[in-house]
C-alpha cells in the first residue's frame, strides 16, 4: 500500500481517491496459463496484497489449507482439478468463514456460469483483465468479508452471552422455584397445566393444605410476561405459603398479598388472581375473584356449569385501606368441579384469528360426557383449536374437585422442632375485647403458641380443628348471637357470611377469654382449653341430651360432635357461654 | 479492421509488470507456440471437447496481452468446436498460427524497444 504508484493515463481524477484503500490481503490465484497467472499476480501486488499463485485445482486445495488467504481467484478450466471441484472443496475448508471465490473465465454460456455460482463462485472476473475492475472487486469483497467477520463474531458473542444467561436464569429458577413451590398441586383432587412461553413466566399457580385439613388454591396472572412478570409471585408465594401454613383466613392472605404487590409493583402493574379456600369437611368454598376471566363450578349433579365472575380488581392495584377482601361462599358437593384459568386460553387464536374464549370452554363442557374427563377434554379443545407456534401468552389452568375429605391423604406435618426442649408445664390466659375481635383472628397466634410444645406440632391439624370451632362458636353464636341454622344452603352461607360482617362491625361490647393449661404426661401431654364467651350461652344440657334429635339440629353448625370426638372431655359450664375441653396426645414414634 | 495488437494494452501491461514485462513476454509466447500445437492435434483427432477448452484458454491469454486478432480468431474456433461441426477448422488454425508470428515478431519489436 505505501508503494506509489504512477498517474494513470487519462485520468483527471487523484488516484487511491475513487476506492477506500484496502487491507492487505492474502489472495490465493490458480491458474494453469502461466501468462494470465503471472499478469493477475501483479495487478494484485501492485495493490498491496500477498499472492500466492498456483497451477492447478490440487494446488489450490493444498494452498489453501497451508496459507489460509482471504481470497481465492480461480480459473474454471484447469488440468487435474478444475476450478468447479476446487471451489466446492475451499467453500467445505472455510467453514463459516467467509472466502470469496471468484471465477476467473471468460466464458460466456449461461449454463456454464451457473456452475460456477453452483460450486460457491461469488463474482466472475474475464479476460482481458482490467485492474479498475479488479480493484473494484476486491475492494467490495474485502468490505464484505469484514462485515461477515464482525457479524460471525457478534453471532458468536450473542450466542455466548445467551447461554450464560440461560443458565443463569435456569440457577435462578431453581432457587424461584424453591419459593414458588408447587405446594400440594399434587393432590388427587387436583389437575393442572402450566405451559409457560419462557423459563419464567407472570402465571403462578399455589396450593397448600390448611392446618385444619382444608385447601388453599391461588392463580394468579402478572401483568407482561417473562422474568419482570414472574419477579411479584415471590413475595406472593412466601405470604401465601407462609400464612396458609399458620391457618390464616383467606382474607387475611389476600389483605397481605394486596399491600405487598402494590408496595413493590410499579404502577400498572398487578396480578389477577383468584383465590379459594376449600373446607372438605363442611362441603364451603369460599372465592375471591379478581379480574380472571369467569370461573367455572361444574355442577356433578346437574351437569350444569356456574360462572364465578371477577367481582373485585385485580392483587396490587388498591391502597391496603381500601382493599376488599369479601369472598363468596359456595356450597359443593363431592364431584362438583372448579376451573380456574388466565386469559391466556381465552386468548389463543386459531388460524382465522378468531379467539378460542369462553365460548369455546362453554362448547367442551355441554359436549362432555364424562367429567372426570373434561379437563384433558379442555387441553385438546385449545391445542386443537391453536394454529401452529402462534402462542401468543402463558397458558395456567387448574381444576379442583370436591371430595371427601377420607379421600386426601392425611397432613404430615413439619417436624421442625429437633429435640425434646420448649414449653411443657404452662398456663396461659389472653382475652379479647370488642376493637380486637372486630378484625383480629388469634388463632394463627395461639397455634403457633401451641406449636411451641414439643411434640404437639403432630397434632396440630386436629387442634387447630377445635381451636376454630370452639372459637367460632363463641364468637359468632355467643358474642355477637348469630344463628347457625341460617348455614344451610349455599345462599345460606352467604346470607350468614354477610350478617356476621355486619354485627362485627357494630360490635361495640363483649368479649372472649382463652385458658389453656398444659401438662406433661408420661406419654406425651395434656392440654386444657377453656374459652368463655360474653354471650348469653345457649342450652347446652337440652343439647346433649337429645342425641339427633330436633334440638340438636337447631345447633348444626356448631361443630360440636366433632370437637367431642377429637377430645377426651368437652363440658360446657355456666349459661353454656363457656367450653371446656381436654385434649390428651400421645407423642408419636421418632422416625 | 482489427488491430494486431492493442497498444494501450500493452503499454499498461508493461507498467503493470515493471521488470517482469520482458519474463512476461517470452513465457508468452513459449507457451502460446506449445498451445498452437496441442490445439491443432485436437482438431485432427477431432475432439471437439478438447479443443474447445484448449482454445478458450488461448484465447484468454491473446486478450491478455492485447493481441486483439488473434483472440477473436480463437474466439471463432471455440464456437465451432462448440457446435461440434469440425470440418474446415484446421483452416482457421492455420489462420491463427498465421496471425501468431505477427504478434511473435511485433512483440519482440516491443522488447527491444524498451
Amino acid at each position: 500500500m505505501q508503494q506509489s504508484r504512477p498517474l494513470e493515463s487519462g485520468s483527471d481524477s487523484t488516484p487511491g481517491v475513487e476506492f477506500a484503500p484496502v487491507h492487505s490481503m492474502r489472495i490465493l490465484v490458480a491458474d494453469d496459463n502461466r501468462s494470465d497467472r503471472m499478469i493477475l499476480a501483479s495487478m494484485l501486488r501492485r495493490e498491496g496484497h500477498q499472492v500466492l499463485a498456483v497451477e492447478d485445482g490440487k494446488q489450490a486445495i493444498q494452498a489453501f489449507e497451508n496459507e489460509r488467504p482471504q481470497m481465492v481467484l480461480l480459473d474454471a478450466l484447469m488440468p487435474k482439478m478444475d476450478g468447479f471441484e476446487a471451489a466446492r472443496r475451499i467453500k467445505a475448508l472455510a467453514g463459516d468463514e467467509l472466502v470469496p471465490i471468484i471465477f476467473l473465465t471468460s466464458l460466456q454460456e449461461a449454463d456454464e456460469l451457473v456452475r460456477c455460482l453452483e460450486a460457491g463462485g461469488d463474482d466472475f472476473l474475464s479476460k482481458p483483465y482490467n485492474k479498475v475492475i479488479l480493484r473494484a472487486k476486491i475492494s467490495a469483497f474485502e468490505r464484505m468479508r469484514t462485515m461477515h467477520a464482525t457479524l460471525r463474531e457478534q453471532r458468536n458473542l450473542i450466542g455466548e452471552t445467551n447461554t450464560a444467561l440461560v443458565r443463569e436464569q435456569e440457577v435462578a429458577k431453581e432457587i424461584f422455584d424453591n419459593v414458588a413451590h408447587s405446594g400440594c398441586l399434587d393432590a388427587p383432587n387436583i389437575k393442572f397445566l402450566m405451559s409457560p412461553l419462557a423459563i419464567f413466566n407472570g402465571d403462578v399457580l399455589l396450593a397448600n393444605r390448611s392446618p385444619h385439613g382444608g385447601m388453599y388454591v391461588l392463580l394468579g396472572d402478572f401483568t407482561g410476561h417473562g422474568l419482570p412478570a414472574a419477579m411479584g409471585i415471590m413475595p406472593m408465594s412466601e405470604i401465601f405459603y407462609g400464612m396458609t401454613a399458620k391457618g390464616f383466613q383467606i382474607e387475611d392472605v389476600l389483605r397481605e398479598i394486596n399491600r405487598k404487590l402494590k408496595h413493590i409493583l410499579p404502577v400498572g402493574f398487578f396480578s389477577c388472581a383468584c383465590m379459594v379456600d376449600v373446607d372438605f369437611r363442611t362441603g364451603m368454598m369460599k372465592v375471591w375473584q379478581g379480574g380472571l376471566p369467569n370461573c367455572f363450578l361444574y355442577r356433578r349433579g346437574s351437569r350444569e356449569v356456574e360462572l364465578v365472575e371477577s367481582t373485585h380488581l385485580p392483587l396490587g392495584v388498591m391502597e391496603p385501606g381500601k382493599f376488599d377482601a369479601s369472598f363468596e361462599v359456595y356450597s359443593l358437593q363431592p364431584g362438583d368441579r372448579f376451573f380456574m384459568w388466565s386469559d391466556g386460553i381465552h386468548e389463543v387464536r386459531n388460524a382465522a384469528g378468531e379467539m378460542f374464549g369462553e365460548d369455546g370452554l362453554m362448547h367442551v363442557f355441554e359436549g362432555n360426557l364424562d367429567p372426570t374427563g373434561l379437563f384433558d377434554e379442555v387441553i385438546g379443545a385449545v391445542s386443537d383449536f391453536l394454529e401452529e407456534d402462534k402462542r401468543e401468552d402463558d397458558l395456567t389452568m387448574v381444576e379442583l374437585t370436591m371430595v371427601e375429605s377420607s379421600e386426601l391423604e392425611t397432613l404430615v406435618p413439619r417436624n421442625d422442632r429437633v429435640g425434646d426442649s420448649g414449653p411443657k408445664d404452662w398456663k396461659m390466659s389472653f382475652e379479647l375485647g370488642p376493637e380486637s375481635l372486630k378484625s383480629f383472628n388469634p388463632l394463627p397466634l395461639l397455634q403457633h403458641l401451641l406449636m411451641e410444645v414439643p411434640g404437639l406440632r403432630g397434632h396440630s391439624s386436629d387442634l387447630f380443628t377445635v381451636l376454630s370451632e370452639l372459637y367460632s362458636n363463641a364468637l359468632e353464636h355467643g358474642v355477637i348471637g348469630l344463628d347457625s341454622s341460617l348455614k344451610s344452603g349455599p345462599e345460606g352461607f352467604a346470607a350468614y357470611y354477610a350478617q356476621r360482617e355486619k354485627l362485627l362491625a357494630e360490635l361495640k361490647e363483649g368479649s372472649v377469654r382463652f385458658h389453656f393449661h398444659h401438662e406433661p404426661t408420661e406419654f406425651g401431654g395434656r392440654l386444657h382449653i377453656e374459652i368463655a364467651d360474653s354471650g348469653p350461652g345457649f342450652d347446652f344440657e337440652r343439647y346433649l341430651a337429645s342425641e339427633g334429635t330436633v334440638g340438636r339440629r337447631d345447633l348444626a353448625g356448631r361443630g360440636i360432635p366433632l370437637v367431642m370426638a377429637l377430645c377426651n372431655r368437652v363440658d360446657y359450664w355456666g349459661h353454656g357461654n363457656e367450653v371446656r375441653a381436654v385434649y390428651e396426645w400421645h407423642r408419636e414414634p421418632q422416625p | 479492421v482489427t488491430s494486431l495488437i492493442d497498444l494501450d494494452t500493452l503499454h499498461e501491461l508493461r507498467e503493470v509488470m515493471a521488470q517482469e514485462f520482458d519474463e512476461l513476454i517470452e513465457a508468452y509466447l513459449s507457451d502460446t507456440g506449445t498451445r498452437i500445437d496441442e490445439v491443432r492435434a485436437a482438431a485432427v483427432a477431432k475432439d471437439a471437447y478438447q479443443l474447445r477448452e484448449l482454445v478458450h484458454s488461448l484465447k484468454g491469454s491473446c486478450s491478455n496481452i492485447g493481441a486483439v486478432a488473434l483472440a477473436r480468431c480463437c474466439q471463432d474456433v471455440e464456437k465451432i468446436a462448440k457446435d461440434g461441426e469440425l470440418d474446415g477448422v484446421v483452416d482457421l488454425i492455420d489462420e491463427i498460427q498465421r496471425q501468431f508470428l505477427e504478434v511473435r515478431s511485433a512483440l519482440i519489436q516491443e522488447l527491444g524497444a524498451a
